[in-house]
């Protein structure tokens, strides 16, 4: 089956919400992916592991036109993200989530207001709604209390919950989440892997999961894929991935980061 | 020195002198309005992906702060209304050229203040779906406002202290009025350095102001 999508097949791709073809990308003379295709299915959960500089989080950025590709195709829910105009773009993004390894929250604004500005602005929801969805959220990540404190007010772990709220807030139908929690001490990163749990279990979101957390990723992802030097290494069930990989690089790079 | 300082002559005079605070004022304050509104425009323009926007920023930058103020206003008050038939009031051509003059430098201040927002700023607001112009609205630019804030005030203190040279055109602003005083009553010292006072007094009070506003920020970069 694996296999199946690596190599393109058309039929692979008729209920494929995430369509990769051939994907090349390069800064200057770097390239950092060479030839990535895959499908993600709707509702489903994809970990993408890696050494640092394999080229996973670009693919991430890639997904939701942060960066642009060299060649190849990207389609998100049926739409080409390389030949989008703005429009098409904005409503890819805005059926997409992105939560950053640094939180990326906006620091002149309140938890609550991180979560508000979006539906407000964007989707022109009311004050009075955004704000009730927003506290529903905050509830929802554990941080209920926090609702009216600043970003720099706030610990790792917090900060990370609330980006995750406020990505929730716009209600995607694909969540990307880029290494969300290597940024965080040890004892906070299981109070962000919770709340992703969480969102997975109560939205049956479809996820691309950038993340060396193994068991996370046995638990909650339906495939993993090592990526090294841009290109895919391996690519199998979850369990049977981090169980029983079938590639030395892969078993090589499961043992590194089981030592770390 | 066989100069005697007759400061008496303030009590007399000295309300006189102060009355052309109001005018200095009134001057000074449309055009820090107008500077901070222009630097902002001129800052988000040098930030455009087209480049007629861009370069007219540049253009407009390179202009007004290479153009001693004097020669500006000069300029517009007595060339102007030569080659266009249009004339202003002496104050609202001196309001002109330092909102002109101080929009450059501001549009510097806060081109500083906008390029110092991480890009992960950005591209958070944009996988949010915020266009550019509003990444611009929301995001970077009430950022940069406060990062902004200390160099905006010397801007501002800038645009103040050049309301002296209004002086050049007749503004009834303190500079004037001792120079006014200084004739009738051969009284440099006393009146000038009464206009330094008042002067002095006006730019620190301003200057408070503007600390005050800087404590209104609640958050902290992270």
């Amino acid at each position: 089956m694996a296999t199946d999508l690596m190599t393109g097949a058309p039929a692979a791709s008729a209920q494929a919400f995430i369509r990769i073809r051939d994907v090349h990308k390069s800064y200057g003379a770097v390239s950092v992916l060479n030839g990535i295709s895959l499908d993600v299915a709707q509702g489903e959960v994809l970990v993408l592991c890696g050494p640092s500089g394999c080229g996973k989080s670009t693919l991430l950025r890639c997904i939701n036109g942060l960066e642009t590709i060299n060649r190849g195709d990207i389609c998100v829910g049926g739409r080409n993200v390389e030949t989008a105009n703005p429009d098409t773009l904005q409503r890819i993004r805005l059926s997409t989530g992105f939560v950053f390894q640094n939180f990326n929250l906006f620091p002149h604004m309140t938890a609550l207001e991180n979560i508000t500005i979006a539906p407000m602005k964007i989707l022109g929801t009311p004050p009075r709604i955004a704000t009730e969805q927003g506290r529903k959220l905050l509830e929802q990540v554990g941080m209920a209390e926090k609702a009216n404190v600043y970003p720099f007010q706030l610990s790792g772990g917090q900060r990370q919950r609330v980006a995750i709220a406020r990505a929730l807030a716009m209600n995607p139908t694909l969540m990307l989440f880029d290494e969300p929690t290597s940024a965080l001490d040890p004892e906070m990163r299981e109070e962000v892997l919770q709340v992703i749990r969480k969102v997975h279990q109560e939205h049956n979101m479809t996820m691309v999961v950038v993340t060396h957390e193994i068991g996370f990723a046995k638990s909650v992802a339906s495939r993993a894929m090592l990526l090294d030097a841009g290109q895919i290494v391996e690519e199998a069930p979850a369990r049977a991935f981090f169980e029983n990989p079938a590639e030395e690089r892969t078993r090589r790079f499961l043992r590194a980061i089981i030592n770390d | 020195m066989n100069y005697t300082f007759q400061f008496g002559v303030l009590t007399e005079y000295g309300p006189y002198l102060a009355g052309g605070l109001w005018h200095a004022w009134w001057t000074s304050f449309p055009s820090i309005i107008i500077t901070t509104i222009l630097g902002v425009v001129l800052a988000a323009m040098s930030m455009s992906r087209r480049w007629l926007l861009r370069g007219a920023s540049v253009v407009f930058v390179d202009l007004f702060r290479t153009l001693p103020v004097v020669v500006l206003l000069i300029w517009i008050h007595y060339v102007m209304p030569i080659l266009t038939g249009v004339s202003f009031s002496p104050t609202v051509s001196s309001i002109i050229a330092l909102s002109l003059n101080g929009a450059a430098l501001a549009c510097e201040a806060f081109r500083g203040g906008l390029e110092a927002i991480p890009a992960t700023q950005t591209q958070a607001a944009q996988s949010l779906g915020f266009s550019r112009w509003k990444v611009m609205r929301y995001i970077t630019l009430p950022q940069a406002f406060f990062a902004t804030l200390p160099s905006l005030t010397n801007v501002h203190i800038t645009v103040i202290k050049n309301v002296t040279v209004t002086v050049l055109i007749a503004v009834p602003e303190v500079m004037f009025r001792a120079q006014e005083l200084t004739v009738q009553f051969f009284r440099p010292l006393e009146f000038y350095t009464g206009a330094a006072v008042l002067y002095v007094a006006l730019i620190w009070g301003y200057a408070l102001l503007m600390r005050m506003l800087e404590r209104l920020q609640k958050w902290q970069p992270i």
